[in-house]
């Protein structure tokens, strides 16, 4: 039966097999120095650029408000709201380490348990987190302020110091309702937030100490605060790639510009879309399905893995308050709001990571929810071989040994490296002068 | 005017915009244009399957089971809703009340199914619709739909492919 992708495919090859005017020195995209595609894997790669603008997050009412993305650019840089004045977001997500930090395992305050994620085309996820424990960039951005290994701090101080300082507080008050009244310490306690695993914790009686309406104003400026770092990450997106323009050469025929594309790189886009099997989950233009999966990587230590994953990820997720059917969500009901209704969990979701994007993945090595491993060569080297794979007991099916000569792991390599784009503009990367 | 003049008068407006709209939808236009008027002509729903739906027998043979998705086709890693139609076997020209409907999909090669967990509607003509679907990887998957009715289940299930 004619599916629309295979008409596609057949008006695509149609087209390319038509002669070819003369055009300088007269070749064609089936040159002896080039890499033939067929017409199926023609009809894939078209699907994988470009990369389309992000999708609006109608949870949170500035994500695409310049004013909110320069004060959260602000706020994401600076240092002065970790416990010891050390730490900022940019601390582990650093632009000058494609906004991750080279780490194998994130350390802020404390030590965290996973590698740091970077930020490239965070806009474009559906879940946050290796988790997914968060559903909305804004959601995500509220937990390193309080989680006690990377800022280490709580919400009440957090709103305290942009209270406490005139140009902080008149920039987001251009955005949002007035701050509460931060310095009455009757009302609010120096330090405090809810710690759902820790009732004894001084931060959660500090915070049941307070009346409910001022908690929920505190938490209002909190979320606030989250949005507008939210505002900016969306912005950190990755831009043309050489791969790009190699599609858009494709496209429009023209086998001179396709010709610049290093032949080793279409070797390995054609290992990527076929054999390789590696965009059943790194699918789309941000080469990411967004969702979950089981990379058998080994453990530490050689024995069973300890970290759930998904599973405790999805948990967490459905109770956020900050999620989009919570309070603080300006879109309770559509799409946002499904992904939340509708999701499933399960022990199929046990030890589950997400797909991450390979747009510029070059620039972020170590590799791996666990950041074990080092280079993109030792990631390609993995899938081909799954040396000391650990067994699952979920059986799987996806990942077998490809047994990719060394060719084709170094063809692989160079196409992932053919995913990273231009450099991000300059005023993305550093605090501006003035939230 | 009198009261009763005025009510003769509203409830004659009445009934000649009744007419009205049920000769527009019912009768052809006279020569003058104007549509002719006649009795009341009830309201039909149609419940036959709508045209380019995916249809299938369920595996007992019992139903006849047809789907349309929305969007359509169904969409890679989006989430999508069905709109599903359930048949005896033997005569597709209306819908069979007192079914239940349940849905589910899985990719029997990895062994795994959506991440997503669809609700099912039971819609006022009969037909139900089917939200919260996610295909989220290319290849093939089998979507089942469940017709349940006095007590005994039967499954019909559907090929689709995506790329």
């Amino acid at each position: 039966m004619l599916t629309p992708i295979k008409l596609v495919a057949v008006c695509l090859a149609a087209l390319l097999a038509a002669p070819q005017p003369p055009k300088g020195n007269g070749t064609s995209l089936d040159d002896s120095d080039a890499v033939r595609l067929t017409a199926d894997e023609r009809a894939v790669i078209v699907t994988l650029s470009p990369l389309p603008q992000p999708p609006p997050d109608p949870t949170n009412a500035v994500a695409d408000n310049p004013a909110a993305a320069r004060l959260g650019q602000w706020l994401f840089f600076e240092r002065g709201f970790s416990a010891d004045g050390s730490v900022s977001c940019a601390t582990c997500h650093d632009p000058a380490r494609g906004f991750a930090d080279g780490k194998p395992l994130g350390h802020g305050i404390g030590d965290s348990q996973r590698h740091t994620a970077a930020l490239w085309n965070v806009a474009h996820n559906r879940w946050y987190f290796w988790d997914g424990r968060a559903d909305s960039l804004w959601a995500q951005a509220l937990q390193p302020f309080e989680s006690p290994t990377e800022l280490a701090s709580s919400r009440i101080e957090l709103v305290r110091a942009v209270h406490a300082d005139t140009e902080l507080r008149t920039a987001y008050e251009r955005q949002f309702d007035p701050m509460p009244p931060m310095s009455e310490v009757g009302r609010f306690p120096p330090a405090g937030r809810p710690v759902a695993d820790g009732p004894d914790h001084p931060h959660n009686q500090a915070w049941l100490s307070m009346r409910p309406a001022d908690r929920d104003a505190v938490t209002r400026a909190f979320v606030n605060l989250g949005k507008s770092i939210a505002a900016y990450e969306r912005r950190i997106v990755s831009r043309e790639s050489p791969f790009d323009r190699f599609v858009d050469a494709l496209r429009r025929n023209d086998p001179v510009a396709a010709r610049q594309y290093p032949a080793a790189a279409q070797r390995g886009l054609k290992l990527f879309i076929g054999r390789g099997n590696c965009r059943l989950c790194h699918s789309g233009p941000n080469f990411t399905d967004g969702e979950f999966h089981d990379t058998l990587l080994p453990t530490a230590d050689g024995g069973p893995p300890s970290d759930p994953g998904r599973y405790r990820g999805a948990e967490r997720v459905l109770a956020d308050p900050f999620n989009a059917l919570g309070v603080y969500s300006d879109a309770r009901s559509g799409a946002a709001a499904a992904k939340i209704e509708f999701l499933a969990n399960g022990p199929q979701n046990w030890g589950l990571f997400k797909t991450p994007t390979l747009r510029n993945v070059a620039l972020t090595a170590p590799y791996m929810h666990h950041g074990r491993l080092e280079t993109l060569r030792d990631v390609v080297v993995h899938y081909s071989t799954l040396p000391n794979a650990r067994p699952s007991h979920h059986p799987e099916r996806i990942l077998v040994r490809l047994n990719l000569s060394d060719d084709e792991i170094d063809d692989l390599v160079a196409f992932l490296e053919s995913l990273t784009g231009a450099p991000l503009d300059p005023g993305l990367l550093g605090q501006p002068p003035t939230p | 005017m009198n009261t009763s003049l005025m009510r003769n008068l509203v409830h004659a407006a009445s009934c000649l915009l009744l007419l009205a709209e049920c000769g527009c939808r019912t009768a052809d236009p006279g020569p003058s244009g104007h549509t002719a008027s006649g009795p009341m002509a009830p309201r039909t729903v149609t419940t036959v399957p709508p045209a380019g739906h995916h249809g299938s027998a369920s595996n007992d043979g019992t139903y006849y089971v047809a789907y349309l998705p929305d969007p359509d086709p169904i969409p890679l890693n989006q989430m999508f809703s069905l709109h599903v139609w359930v048949y005896a076997a033997a005569d597709r020209s209306e819908v069979l009340p007192n079914v239940r409907l349940l849905a589910d999909a899985a990719m029997p090669e990895h062994d795994h199914g959506m991440n997503t967990t669809p609700r099912v509607r039971a819609n006022p003509d009969g037909s139900f619709t089917v939200e919260g679907m996610l295909f989220h990887m290319p290849g093939h998957w089998e979507l089942y739909l469940d017709v349940a009715r006095d007590g005994i289940t039967e499954r019909a299930q559907f090929d689709v492919d995506l790329h």
